[in-house]
């Protein structure tokens, strides 16, 4: 990896959440999480919703923590990681037209 | 040229000390416009979600053939009942919660089976066998274990008011099992059994004042009750009898004894006198309604609005069913399931308003569910097979059932009318 790309990569992940680039990597990191519950099989825990263990061998508890889990990290990607990424959008909009009237003043 | 020096000083000290809170303002600025453009996001992100759920599939009509969903859904129900592994981890998986559920899972698929079948006729005969299975398999269980194999434990607490001890929700259930398979297609063999149920019911529920029988001991279910008075309707289109006198009488007494007097809904549970253990239910009164349509379609549709009313919920393209209304709240308990704080949204009611709200072809509210189901219901297609992860196989089944509902009732009721 290039100087460069360290410096960049560091930019990125050190930009405060309300910004363009900060609100950009919130929703990758929750994607990404989201991307690993999924891949682990924790879609088949959230049946302790209807009472139900996901199989004979789990607990109903155990069934319930990482049904949880993958509620929170499911609710993430789809309600938060979006507003975040139009945020983002919406945000970089707002300070380009700033900038803009700052110039021109 | 001192001056000089002091002055360029001066000035460099005053553009250092500006520097800190031209910073302040732009860390400010930037973020408001950041709380700005996530309030902004929000508002146009929340009203769009339920576009990306509530596509898949339209409820089938009554005289079509299956739709993909039901298709998905029924594959994998049949795969448990070929699949002998499979058929014990589900089973036993359901009954180590609530055995209810193993008889109930069971239930729904025969008469899901029953109407699939009249819907499309070339498949009788992969169904059929499969119905006949499991009929047979329940009442051996019922027959060698008891009634107490599909109650939960709290049953044998005390004795059952009426002796010998029966239970109307086994009764009522195997009893309408054995009349769709039968409308399916005859099966002499299961003409006495169903008889001899239809029977028993009317007797035991004779024996109250106010016409109702026991699920549980001193306990009796509205939900059981629909279910036998459908059984009843069903029994009397295939052999010929007649029970509209007691199918009158019987709602008679549940317009005086069982309506709820803020919301006019039938009441859930009750006592062999009549008195109330549990307000209107979501779990009780969707399935009610849609029996209750065998027996007197009025009543039933009148029930169906009134639970629309109290207790069918809507928001941003997402509908699901409360279980209790506003004026008669009760604890969570295993027929309420999961009930979602604010929204008081409950698992047993929205699964049981699919069968309302497909039985009653109220099809804005169904299309609301199934994108609240496709939301949070977590889907699992694998192999042509589908399930509900959040569900378990009677949840399965009743969503399963609520696709495909009402050839069979229509059938009845156009008989009726002639």
């Amino acid at each position: 990896m290039t100087a460069s790309n360290l410096n960049s990569l560091k930019t990125w992940s050190t930009a405060p959440v309300l910004s363009p680039r900060g609100m950009i990597v919130r929703a990758a990191l929750i994607a990404l999480t989201f991307g690993i519950c999924h891949c682990l099989g924790l879609r088949e825990h959230t049946s302790f919703l209807s009472g139900t263990s996901a199989s004979v061998d789990t607990s109903l508890t155990l069934s319930a923590v990482l049904g949880v889990a993958y509620i929170a990290t499911y609710l993430g990607f789809v309600i938060v990681a979006p507003i975040l990424l139009i945020a983002s959008g919406i945000q970089a909009l707002l300070l380009q037209r700033n900038k803009t009237c700052r110039s021109d003043v | 040229m001192e001056t000089q020096l002091s002055n360029s000083a001066t000035a460099r000290r005053a553009d250092e000390s500006a520097l800190p809170i031209e910073k302040t303002k732009t860390n400010r600025a930037r973020q408001l416009t950041g709380l700005i453009a996530l309030f902004i996001a929000a508002a146009v992100w929340l009203p769009c979600v339920h576009f990306f759920f509530s596509g898949g599939h339209a409820p089938s009509e009554r005289d079509q053939p299956l739709s993909s969903f039901a298709s998905a859904l029924a594959e994998r129900h049949l795969a448990l009942w070929t699949d002998p592994v499979l058929k014990e981890h589900e089973l036993s998986r359901m009954r180590r919660s609530n055995p209810e559920w193993d008889f109930m899972g069971r239930s729904f698929l025969v008469w899901s089976l029953a109407e699939m079948g009249v819907r499309e006729p070339k498949e009788k005969q992969t169904y059929l066998p499969v119905m006949d299975q499991i009929i047979e398999d329940t009442i051996r269980l019922e027959r060698e274990s008891g009634i107490y194999t599909f109650l939960m434990g709290y049953a044998k607490a005390r004795p059952f008011v009426k002796q010998p001890a029966r239970s109307l929700f086994v009764d009522s259930e195997i009893a309408l099992m054995l009349g769709l398979r039968r409308v399916l297609s005859e099966k002499q063999e299961y003409r006495q059994p169903l008889h001899e149920r239809v029977e028993v019911m009317i007797e035991r529920m004779r024996a109250s004042k106010a016409l109702v029988a026991e699920s549980y001991p001193d306990e009796c279910w509205l939900f059981d009750h629909a279910v036998a008075l459908a059984a009843i309707k069903v029994a009397d289109y295939l052999d010929g009898t007649d029970h509209s006198a007691f199918l009158g009488e019987w709602l008679a007494a549940a317009r005086t004894n069982l309506v709820h007097s803020q919301t006019g809904l039938l009441i859930s549970s009750f006592t062999t006198d009549g008195m109330l253990l549990d307000g209107p239910e979501g779990s009780s009164i969707w399935m009610a309604a849609h029996c209750l349509r065998l027996v007197d379609a009025e009543f039933a549709g009148d029930q169906y609005r009134r639970a629309r009313k109290e207790l069918g919920r809507e928001l941003a393209g997402f509908a699901w069913s409360r279980e209790w209304p506003v004026s008669a709240r009760n604890p969570m308990d295993i027929d309420s399931g999961m009930v979602i704080p604010v929204l008081d949204a409950s698992a047993g009611g929205s699964g049981l308003a699919f069968v309302g709200a497909s039985s009653f072809k109220d099809h804005p509210y169904r299309t609301k569910l199934q994108a609240s189901l496709n939301f949070g219901g977590f889907p699992l297609k694998r192999n042509g097979c589908l399930k509900y992860c959040a569900s378990n196989q009677v949840g399965d089944a009743v969503l399963l059932y609520s696709e495909v509902l009402g050839p069979i009732w229509d059938l009845i009721n156009k008989k009726a009318k002639q």
